[in-house]
Parts: structure tokens; C-alpha cells; sequence
């Protein structure tokens, strides 16, 4: 008897296994979503106990919130972008983008995937540069290559050689590209920065632009001894104009350097339609708010700059890991007058940024509330007129853009 | 017919008169550490009369006539034992035996292993112990024979030589300690870890599950792993084993020991030699010249493993002043290519390739001074690891060289800035040592003590980085664990209980260098902890028995997670140690022992870990995984396993599932969002089964053929947190159900035993995966030869 039970015990394992070995698919989703005509599209990093991790979500409107636990999970690796009425996800670990469609019940779902891997370049972040329906590019000018794909048909048509990115190589100084401005006649202008941190004396003593003529598929550099290395991002000001901007970056290799005498590292300069920068605008935004150093420039409106910045009485701490907790201070400078006015509706929000725009108006995210955490989302209605609009739950909105 | 009838009246008359006598014999048969034996065969010779031994180790036979009689008492794995008595009419004769193991018996030292198994299991510690002597037949590594026991699951990336993290009920990495003979694995030159060390070396496993006794020293959160040498015997002795098969795959490993009993002397030798290609196809998606990615089978082309060492002991036994006084020295040296990043996505790596070597020293020095029992052991090893990076060549899944980039460094490129190359070496210098002091003040009580102090300095440089270089930290790591125990072992063995106390110490002191100038920043940081559990084992019937362990177990950061490996993983100066309390409730259900028919038993184990300050590994797709402390979390579980046997043994089966629940119990900060989640990349159900049947006297009368099969099932599990995100858009690591099929032959000649293996792994070819989605070898055909004498 004891025996029988001994195998109907067995008996029981197996027949388990089998029944759960053949239990069916999780079932499709079902959406039963009613038709949006219009479509948005959000991204949020959630800062998970295994790191971060990219979500992304369509809507009709900006939601009361952005809640990630119904969005689509993109991985550790994604640089979220929209044209057009796509939603566009580069993955650098697979060296893949991928093109949505959100269909007219707001359902997300992948249309194409254009790999990178034959070009034998991946990684890192890094936003497509969208030109027409047919020409987009990535730049990998740390080896000196173009790589031109067709948004429409997801397939590559050309990869260019160019002049290789001076410093670029250097593992001490990285200069690198990340975002873009097309221009009108499609010319790419790239800002430069750099990650001098692990040797601050060779911080790169000069602003730099990336320019890629698409007639002539060259890439030039241009150079501006006026400001030390600033973002790989621009400011981008209400009137359509796009600002080179200083970088925290080089900020922290100012405080731990030996070097004198270089260009100021809190400078900003305008960049011009053809790919330079405007020699009759410069503010050296250090010298006006007097301050120890300039993290960045959030945004230009009217005129007005807003600026985050180190105090006069800031002492940098000996580790310089300890630099980046340290507290910031905001105003807005008057880029004619050279005066500046605190600004302090940020302070609640923490770090704030530029997350994209929607019918003519800026959107910010933030990294969490200073004193709740709480993610929000700003619509900028004015120079200094904010209003949250909507709360992210779980993390910070990277990334929003109307699709239509 | 009168024949018949003279047989019949004569057995007639002996049943008349055995009934009428009332002469009993009765007894006790116990191996060499006193602990009893069942199954043993006992039998009057001249006469058909005989009893088996049961749990307890008793036996008992009456109605025995008088006269003089030579009783038998024989075990396979032991030598037999004759004593001769005389029996007068209605006496109750009482004997006692003492059996010793016989090493040469090779085919039935499964038995030994069972008897050694029953040993540990009956104590009060939660323990199970893995019988490697039937896997040292087998081919599989010995990751997965741990990997076969219920509680434990195994995320193996690869093949040889690939990553391998154990799980036990839901707590991982190096949560899980390692030891050989009671000392730190690595501290052994086993760097590459557990799944790396050959089967053949060893005799047996010992899993401790969340409760880990004092005596290793250690500060395990989620329970500790003890691979447990062969012992010596007299005169010459070893064995040799060799395996070879698919993926380019040779692996061979020698053991020879001598030990002369009158002067004591002994040494022992053992050397293994691993290589595996790993060359086993995976489905990859490539990309033709527009991008358009296409799903092709290739072969994996830089994924070798080599692994070699030796270790040498000499010492001397039993003598009057030292039970054993010896001193050992090793040397392992560990290469292993690098295909891809942690998920196995992207542009596959060509040229990376990491290294390890280890060399050491052990001194151990053992005596018993009437009731104190002292065990001490000092060790020294330096370990030096190396990490390359420098290729300037992109390969592709072909093994082709599609790119000469600019910037080397096939790692960590992006794609539009590089960190360039990369050549780091990491070296480290342990000291440490295990001291363990027994005392009996009575037969059932004894008190033990221990102190295990370790220091560790850590150092390394980048050859390409002339400026800054984090790995030029000079960090020491001073960690020291003591314990105090009491057990009681009452009632006949009915009851015992085990208590003990532990203290943690840790002092971290780091030079590290501050950019830019390598200005050098000391960072201190001592903490002090206690802990304490108890065991409790009670025998309920001798086929039904409990056992109830608790720990509220400390865990101290490791030297990896706080400093870094210098390879894959980014140090963590601020790591906090982790607590847990860890309950386990088992039970235990045996048929009574029954040599004439068949055997069961089923054991169940139901467990809980309430974790706080998880120490996590974070994984990242690169060489930036780092540890955090994270949250809380709890895991609840249960464990159940089941044995059938027929009678001698010809068919067996054996089964084991795990249901575990490892979730996320903090609503603090990040976690609040993940609050009530299983823990990614953990699989939460999955189970082992087993069946063997053999024939015995095939050609000859000592060989014997068993025929074996077994399998695993994992249900599927997420990636990421479960609750974040569409499912439809979730990476899932599907469920798998895995089959393996082979026979081993073994023979004696010459007094020499041979054993022969063919074995098929994953027979149906399932597509397979490691915790992370990165697909694991196919089907796979091996062969291995066994020789020991």
C-alpha cells in the first residue's frame, strides 16, 4: 500500500508537470479602446531596484497621470524619439531601431525593426537624425562614419565616411554627439561635448559644433575659442533660435583642474542656420550671475535665459563623486541687459529638463520633487509660468511628442 | 515420494522446534563515527535465518536453537564482519557491530553515500546532502547535479566554464557560500566557482538551506554549499576520469592518495584539465547590408573555456600528538573567452577573454584531547584576474571581422563616443583561518566554538589609463565570525537540538585615488552584528520525523561587491550587510526499512527568508553590473521530494518540485512601485525527476548496466518586474522541460574498478535559457571513462 502511494506520488508529479508544461499562452490583449483621432506619445525611465528601465505609452491627451505599469517596457536601453506619426526606440546594446504605429485605438505596436549590426556600431544613446519621410542618419563620428536609412522602408541605403571626431578616441576626454538640428536646407548640425571627468585637465578648451552637408556628405568641425566644451544637447530658445550650452561636465573638471587661463566653461553661444556659431552673441553667464560655475542653460524665452548654476560660495567637495548631490541655484539672465532675477519656481521640482514639445509649447520632466519625489510633468506657458499638468508614477518623463 | 516426505517432516520438525525456543539475538550495527547503519544484511551462517537492519540501526532474530554460530553481518560499501556465539537455550544474546567502508567498492558506494547521507540529515541541521557518487558517473557538471536538488535552482549562461549563480529557495549569488571541507571554495583556487570544480574530485555535497552551522565560519545569508573530499584509506588509492563530447568538450581529473597507517604519513594528489569549445549553436538574428534582421542557427565562436590546477597535501594521521597535521598547496589557472554581453543581444564579441589564477597554501592541524576535539586551519592564496579588451575588430555572428574600428575596445563602444580599451588585472591576498573547538561534557551534549578570521587586500591597474585609474585603490577587507553552539543528541536520538550564537565583524579600510591627481582618500567603516538559531530534529516514529530550523543570519558584504571584480562588476564602498530571518519546517515520511521489498520516503520542507537589505546584483548589459542594497523582500516556499525504490534497488525513481515566492516587501523609495512583485529574473516553479534501472551480472558476476533518465522543468518566469508594463511587451523566459538519456557500465578486474558512461543531454534539443533569456546548449552527446583503484 505504501508502495502504491509512494508511485501515485510520482504518478502526481508527472501528471503535474505535464498539465502545467502544456498550459496555454498568455492570452492576447484585448483592446477595446474607442478610436482617438489625435495620438501622443510618452516615455518614462523608472529607476528600478535592477536599474533603469524605459517605458513607453500612447494617449489621446495628457493623462491626469503617466502611469508605466500600462505603458510598453522598451529595456535598459532606449533613446525615445518621434517623426511624423511614428514613435522611433533606439536600443544601443542590440544596435536596433525600432519603428511603432499607434493605431486608432491607441494600441502600440512595432511596425518595423532597422538593425545596425552589419555597420558593425552599436551602443550607447544617441538620437536619429530625421530629415525627410526617406533620409534619417545616425552619427558615429567617433569612427568617423554616417550611417543614412530610410524611415519609410526601416532599411539602411548608405554609410558614409567622414572626418573622425577630434578627441573622440581619447578615453580620458570622449567628445561625443547626442542630439541634432536640421536645418532648413537639411543640413545637421551636431553639438559636441565631452566627459572629461576622469581627467579634468584636458577638458576640451573650446565650444565645438558637428556640421554634415548632406549634398556633399561631409561632416565638418567648427570650433569657438569664446567658451570651454559645453553640452551634447542645445537650449532651445522660443523663437526657433538654438544655443550651445555649458555643461556640468565640464563644470566638475573646472573645480579639480590644475589648468588657468582657458575660456570660461559657463558661456553661451548661438548657433546659425549654416552650421556656426553667431560671433555677435556671446554671454559669459558666469561673470553675470557671479557664480562658481554653470551647470546649464534649461531654456531661452524672450530673451531670458534660464540658468542652473553653483553659487560664489560654493567649495567643491574633495571627492568629487560628492559633486553632483551637491545644491544648485536657478535664475533667469537677461541676455541683453546682463542681469539675472532668482528663480525659484524649480526648487520644488528638483533637476529639470526639456522633455519635448507639442503644438508650439514646451514640455518639462523632472527628476523627482525635492521634498515628495514625485514626478511631474510641466507645460511651460510662459518665461516663468509652469504648471503641472500631469504626474508620472514611478519615474521621470523623458520624452513626449504629439504623433497627430 | 518418501524423499518428499523425509524433507517435509524434517522441516516440519525444525519449525516445531525453533518455536519452541525462545533464544533471541539481538543488536546494534553502527559504522566508523558511531552512527547506526540500516538495511544491513545479518545472517546466521548454516542456518536460513537472517534480519535486516532498521533506522535505528537494530536487529533482532529469535527462535535459534542451540549451538555455535558465526553471524554475518554484511553491507555493500562495508566490509564484512563475522562474530561467532554460542547459543544455550532461551538466551538473549545482545551484539554489537562496527562496520568499516570499504573504499574499493565502487559500484555500491552509492550505499555508502546513502548511509553518510542518512548521517547528516538525521542531525539538526537543515541540511540535504547530494550524492555525487553516482554523478561522478554521469557527465553533468557538478552545477547542475547541485541544480537537481529541490530548493536549488542554477543560472548557467552557457556551457563550460560560463557563468554559473546558484539559487536556493529564492536567495542568490553570493548569499549562497561555498566551501570545500569546510573552507572557503575560492580560497581553495576554485575561482571560476562551483559549476567549474570536476565531480570526480569529490565525494559528496552538503547544502545547508538558510540555517549554516557555526563551524564554517561564515556568514552566509541564504544557506552554504560544502563539497566534502573523499576520504583516505590505507595504502594506495585514486582514481581517474575522463569525459569527452560534444562542443569540443574534453575534461579529465585525477585523484591518487597514500596513506601509511603505521607511520601515519599520507599525502594526496589531484589535477584536472578542462577544455570546452562551446561551440553549440544558437538561433541569433543577423543583419544583411539594409539592416533587415534575419533569424539564423550559428555556431558559437568564441566562447572556450580552459581550466586547469593541481593540489598536493602531505601530512601525517592519527599519530599521538596531531590527528592530522598536513599542509596543502594549489595552483588553478582559468581562461575563458567572452562571446556577448549579458543578454546576448547586439554585435557578438571576438577577441575578449578573461583570466584567473590562484595560487595558495593551506596548514591544517587536527587533535582530540579526550573530551576537546580541536580543528584549526591557516591559509594564504593570491589570486590574479585579467580582463581584455582591445581589439579593434566588430565581428559578427559568423566569427568574421566586419569592422577595423578606430578606437579598440569591443566592449563599452558606442556609438558615438568610445571608452576605448581595456587590459585590467586584479589582484588579491587572502589570510584566513578556521578554528573550531569541540567539547563533549557529557555522551550527549557537546559545546563547539569557532573562529574564523579572514583578511583580504585587493589592488589592480589598467594598462591603458596613464592618468586616473580606480583599479589603483589599495582596499583591505578584515572580516571575522565567531560562533558558539550547543548540541544536545537525547533520547536515543528521538531528539536533538542544536543552538548557537554568532558574532559578525567587518572592517573596511580603502585607499582609494581621487582624479586628478590620484590623490589618495581613506575610507573606514567597522560593523559589528549578532545572530543566533536553533535546530531542533525530533523523531516522531521511525518512519515520520521533524525538523524546525531558524537563523536570524547576517551576511557581510564580500570583497567583489564592496571593491568591484575588475571585470564585469563596478565595487560598492557603501554597501550595508544584509539580515534575514530563515525559517525551515521539514518532514520527514520513510517506509520501514524492508530489504525484501521495495523502499520510499518522501521529504517536504517548507520554508520562509524575511530579508532586509538585500544586497542585489544589478545587472547591466555590460561591465557595469554593481551591488546595491536595495529592499526588503521575503520568500516563502515549499519543497517536496519523493524516492521509490524496488526491491535490491533495480528500479528507482526520484522526483523533487519547488514552489517558491520571492517578492518584493518594501514600499520605501523605488520599491513602493514593485511592492508585493516576485523578484525578476528568478524562476518561482520548477521541478527534477529521475528514473534508473539496472541489470546486474550482464558478462561477468560483478558488473552491472543501468539504464538512467532524467529531466527538469522550469516554468516561465519575467525578465524585469512583473508588474511593470504591458505583458505583451514583456521579455519572458519561456517555460523549459529538459530530458537526458544514458547508461553507465561498470566491471571490476584485477581488483581494479572501470566504469563507462554514454549520455545524451537535452535529448529533444528544447531551446533553453539561463535567468536572463541567453540561450544555453542543445542536445549534446557525451562519453566518460571512470578508472579507480
Amino acid at each position: 500500500m505504501k508502495t502504491f502511494f509512494a508511485k501515485q506520488y510520482i504518478l502526481f508529479f508527472i501528471t503535474f508537470i505535464s498539465l502545467v508544461s502544456c498550459d496555454g499562452d498568455d492570452k492576447p490583449i484585448t483592446d477595446t479602446d474607442p478610436i482617438s483621432e489625435t495620438a501622443i506619445v510618452a516615455a518614462l525611465r523608472v529607476t528600478t531596484p535592477g536599474g533603469r528601465v524605459y517605458y513607453m505609452g500612447a494617449y489621446s491627451e495628457i493623462p491626469d497621470e503617466l502611469d508605466f505599469t500600462d505603458m510598453v517596457e522598451l529595456g535598459s536601453s532606449a533613446t525615445i524619439n518621434s517623426f511624423e506619426e511614428n514613435p522611433y526606440v533606439w536600443n544601443g546594446i542590440s544596435s536596433t531601431l525600432t519603428k511603432y504605429e499607434v493605431a486608432d485605438n491607441l494600441e502600440i505596436k512595432v511596425l518595423d525593426v532597422l538593425s545596425f549590426v552589419s555597420t558593425g556600431l552599436s551602443g550607447g544613446f544617441g538620437l536619429p537624425t530625421f530629415v525627410s519621410d526617406t533620409k534619417a542618419y545616425f552619427f558615429a563620428l567617433s569612427e568617423g562614419k554616417v550611417i543614412e536609412f530610410n524611415p519609410t522602408t526601416m532599411k539602411i541605403t548608405e554609410t558614409i565616411n567622414v572626418d573622425v571626431l577630434d578627441l573622440s578616441g581619447d578615453s580620458d576626454i570622449n567628445t561625443h554627439t547626442y542630439s541634432n538640428i536640421v536645418t532648413a536646407d537639411g543640413t545637421v548640425i551636431l553639438p559636441i561635448g565631452s566627459y572629461p571627468d576622469g581627467a579634468p585637465d584636458k577638458f576640451p578648451q573650446y565650444a565645438e559644433l558637428a556640421v554634415f552637408d548632406p549634398t556633399t556628405k561631409t561632416v565638418s568641425y567648427v570650433r569657438d575659442t569664446r567658451m570651454s566644451m559645453g553640452y551634447d544637447t542645445y537650449a532651445k530658445g522660443n523663437d526657433g533660435s538654438f544655443y550651445y550650452r555649458p555643461s556640468k561636465n565640464t563644470a566638475i573638471a573646472e573645480d579639480y583642474s590644475t589648468l588657468t587661463g582657458y575660456p570660461t566653461t559657463g558661456g553661451l553661444l548661438k548657433i546659425q542656420e549654416d552650421g556656426t556659431f553667431d560671433p555677435d552673441f556671446f554671454v559669459d553667464l558666469k561673470e553675470v550671475l557671479n557664480a562658481h560655475s554653470v551647470n546649464s542653460v534649461v531654456y531661452v524665452h524672450d530673451s531670458k535665459a534660464l540658468v542652473q548654476y553653483m553659487d560664489a560660495s560654493f567649495i567643491p567637495p574633495t571627492n568629487p563623486d560628492d559633486w553632483y548631490s551637491e545644491p544648485t541655484s536657478f535664475a533667469l539672465v537677461d541676455l541683453n541687459a546682463k542681469t539675472f532675477e532668482p528663480f525659484t519656481t524649480f526648487e520644488q521640482h528638483g533637476t529639470v529638463y526639456t522633455v519635448g514639445q507639442m503644438d508650439g509649447v514646451e514640455y518639462y520632466g523632472n527628476l523627482g520633487d525635492s521634498s515628495s519625489g514625485q514626478y511631474s510633468v510641466l507645460k511651460q506657458n510662459g518665461p516663468t509660468d509652469f504648471e503641472i499638468v500631469s504626474e508620472a508614477i514611478g519615474g521621470s518623463l523623458i520624452y513626449i511628442g504629439k504623433l497627430r | 515420494m518418501r524423499f518428499h516426505c523425509i524433507v517435509f517432516l524434517l522441516l516440519f520438525h525444525t519449525c516445531i522446534l525453533f518455536a519452541q525456543n525462545k533464544t533471541t539475538i539481538s543488536g546494534t550495527v553502527l559504522d566508523e563515527f558511531d552512527m547506526p547503519i540500516a538495511n544491513v544484511h545479518i545472517k546466521i551462517e548454516g542456518i536460513s535465518l537472517g534480519a535486516i537492519t532498521d533506522a535505528n540501526g537494530t536487529f533482532k532474530m529469535e527462535n535459534i536453537s542451540e549451538g555455535a554460530y558465526k553471524v554475518i553481518a554484511s553491507f555493500v560499501g562495508y566490509k564484512t564482519q563475522i562474530q561467532t556465539i554460542k547459543v544455550q537455550a532461551n538466551q538473549k544474546i545482545k551484539l554489537s557491530f562496527s562496520l568499516q567502508q570499504d573504499f574499493q567498492e565502487l559500484e555500491e558506494s552509492v550505499v555508502i553515500g546513502e548511509s553518510i547521507k542518512r548521517k547528516k540529515e538525521k542531525t539538526a541541521q537543515a541540511v540535504r546532502v547530494v550524492d555525487v557518487k553516482t554523478a561522478k558517473l554521469k557527465t553533468a557538471d557538478l552545477g547542475d547535479v547541485i541544480a537537481q536538488s529541490e530548493g536549488v535552482s542554477l543560472r548557467k549562461s552557457g556551457g563550460l566554464g560560463s557563468k554559473a549563480k546558484f539559487s536556493l529557495n529564492g536567495l542568490t549569488g553570493n548569499q549562497i557560500r561555498f566551501f570545500m571541507d569546510g573552507i572557503p571554495l575560492k580560497f581553495n583556487g576554485y575561482t571560476f566557482g562551483v559549476a567549474t570544480v570536476p565531480v570526480n574530485l569529490i565525494d559528496r555535497v552538503e547544502i545547508y538551506k538558510g540555517v549554516v552551522p557555526i563551524q564554517f565560519g561564515a556568514d552566509a545569508l541564504g544557506g552554504a554549499v560544502n563539497l566534502v573530499s573523499p576520504k583516505i584509506y590505507s595504502g594506495f588509492s585514486g582514481s581517474f576520469s575522463y569525459q569527452t563530447g560534444s562542443f569540443g568538450t574534453h575534461r579529465a581529473a585525477i585523484r591518487l592518495n597514500y596513506l601509511n597507517k603505521n607511520t601515519g604519513l599520507f599525502f594526496k594528489g589531484v589535477s584536472f584539465y578542462d577544455y570546452a569549445k562551446n561551440n553549440y549553436k544558437v538561433d541569433v538574428e543577423v543583419a544583411d547590408q539594409e539592416g533587415q534582421l534575419i533569424e539564423v542557427t550559428v555556431p558559437r565562436f568564441h566562447d572556450a573555456y580552459k581550466g586547469y590546477g593541481i593540489d598536493f597535501t602531505i601530512g601525517v594521521k592519527n599519530r599521538p600528538w596531531a590527528r592530522e597535521l598536513s599542509l596543502k598547496g594549489f595552483y588553478t589557472d582559468y581562461t575563458k573567452e567572452i562571446q556577448h554581453n549579458n543578454l546576448m543581444t547586439g554585435i557578438p564579441y571576438g577577441e575578449v577573454i578573461s583570466f584567473g589564477k590562484s595560487i595558495g597554501t593551506i596548514l591544517t592541524y587536527r587533535k582530540t584531547f579526550d573530551k576537546i576535539v580541536l580543528d584549526a586551519v591557516f591559509g594564504y592564496n593570491h589570486g590574479e584576474r585579467q580582463f581584455v579588451d582591445e581589439s579593434t575588430c566588430v565581428y559578427d555572428w559568423f566569427g568574421n571581422c566586419i569592422l577595423t574600428k578606430i578606437v579598440p575596445g569591443e566592449i563599452g563602444s558606442v556609438l558615438s563616443s568610445s571608452s576605448g580599451a581595456s587590459n585590467q588585472y586584479t589582484w588579491n591576498d587572502n589570510l584566513f583561518s578556521r578554528i573550531n573547538v569541540s567539547w563533549k561534557p557529557k555522551e550527549d551534549h557537546a559545546i563547539n566554538v569557532t573562529l574564523a578570521p579572514t583578511y583580504t587586500k585587493q589592488t589592480g591597474d589598467e594598462i591603458y589609463t596613464d592618468t586616473f585609474d580606480a583599479l589603483n585603490a589599495r582596499r583591505n577587507l578584515f572580516t571575522w565570525i565567531n560562533g558558539i553552539e550547543y548540541n544536545i543528541d537525547d533520547l536515543d536520538g528521538v531528539f536533538k537540538n542544536s543552538f548557537f550564537i554568532k558574532n559578525y565583524v567587518q572592517h573596511i579600510a580603502s585607499k582609494e585615488n581621487i582624479p586628478p591627481n590620484n590623490d589618495v582618500e581613506v575610507i573606514k567603516r567597522k560593523v559589528n552584528y549578532f545572530g543566533f538559531g536553533n535546530g531542533l530534529n525530533y523523531r516522531i516514529t521511525t518512519q515520520f520525523s521533524t525538523k524546525l530550523t531558524y537563523e536570524y543570519a547576517t551576511r557581510l558584504p564580500q570583497s567583489d561587491e564592496l571593491f568591484g571584480d575588475g571585470q564585469f562588476t563596478l565595487g560598492n564602498l557603501d554597501l550595508k550587510p544584509e539580515r534575514s530571518h530563515n525559517v525551515n519546517l521539514e518532514f520527514l515520511f520513510r517506509k520501514a526499512p524492508d530489504y525484501t521489498s521495495s523502499n520510499w520516503q518522501i521529504h517536504s520542507n517548507i520554508f520562509l527568508r524575511k530579508v532586509d537589505d538585500l544586497i542585489l546584483f544589478v545587472p547591466s548589459a555590460d561591465r557595469t553590473n554593481i551591488y546595491q542594497n536595495v529592499f526588503k523582500a521575503n520568500s516563502t516556499g515549499v519543497e517536496i521530494s519523493g524516492k521509490w525504490s524496488s526491491k535490491s534497488d533495480r528500479l528507482v525513481f526520484s522526483a523533487n518540485s519547488t514552489y517558491q515566492n520571492f517578492y518584493n516587501n518594501s514600499q520605501e523609495g523605488l520599491f513602493e512601485a514593485f511592492y508585493r512583485d516576485r523578484i525578476p529574473n528568478t524562476p518561482y516553479f520548477f521541478a527534477n525527476g529521475t528514473a534508473t534501472y539496472s541489470f546486474n551480472g550482464i558478462f561477468k558476476n560483478n558488473d552491472k548496466l543501468s539504464l538512467f533518465y532524467n529531466t527538469r522543468y522550469i516554468n516561465q518566469f519575467f525578465r524585469s518586474w512583473e508588474s511593470a508594463g504591458l505583458v505583451a511587451f514583456k521579455k519572458e523566459i519561456p517555460k523549459q522541460q529538459l530530458h537526458g538519456l544514458g547508461s553507465t557500465y561498470t566491471c571490476k578486474i584485477n581488483n581494479v574498478k572501470y566504469a563507462m558512461t554514454t549520455e545524451i543531454q537535452n535529448i529533444t534539443n528544447e531551446k533553453n535559457f539561463d535567468f536572463l533569456g541567453v540561450q544555453k546548449p542543445g542536445r549534446a552527446f557525451y562519453i566518460k571513462l571512470i578508472t579507480q583503484f
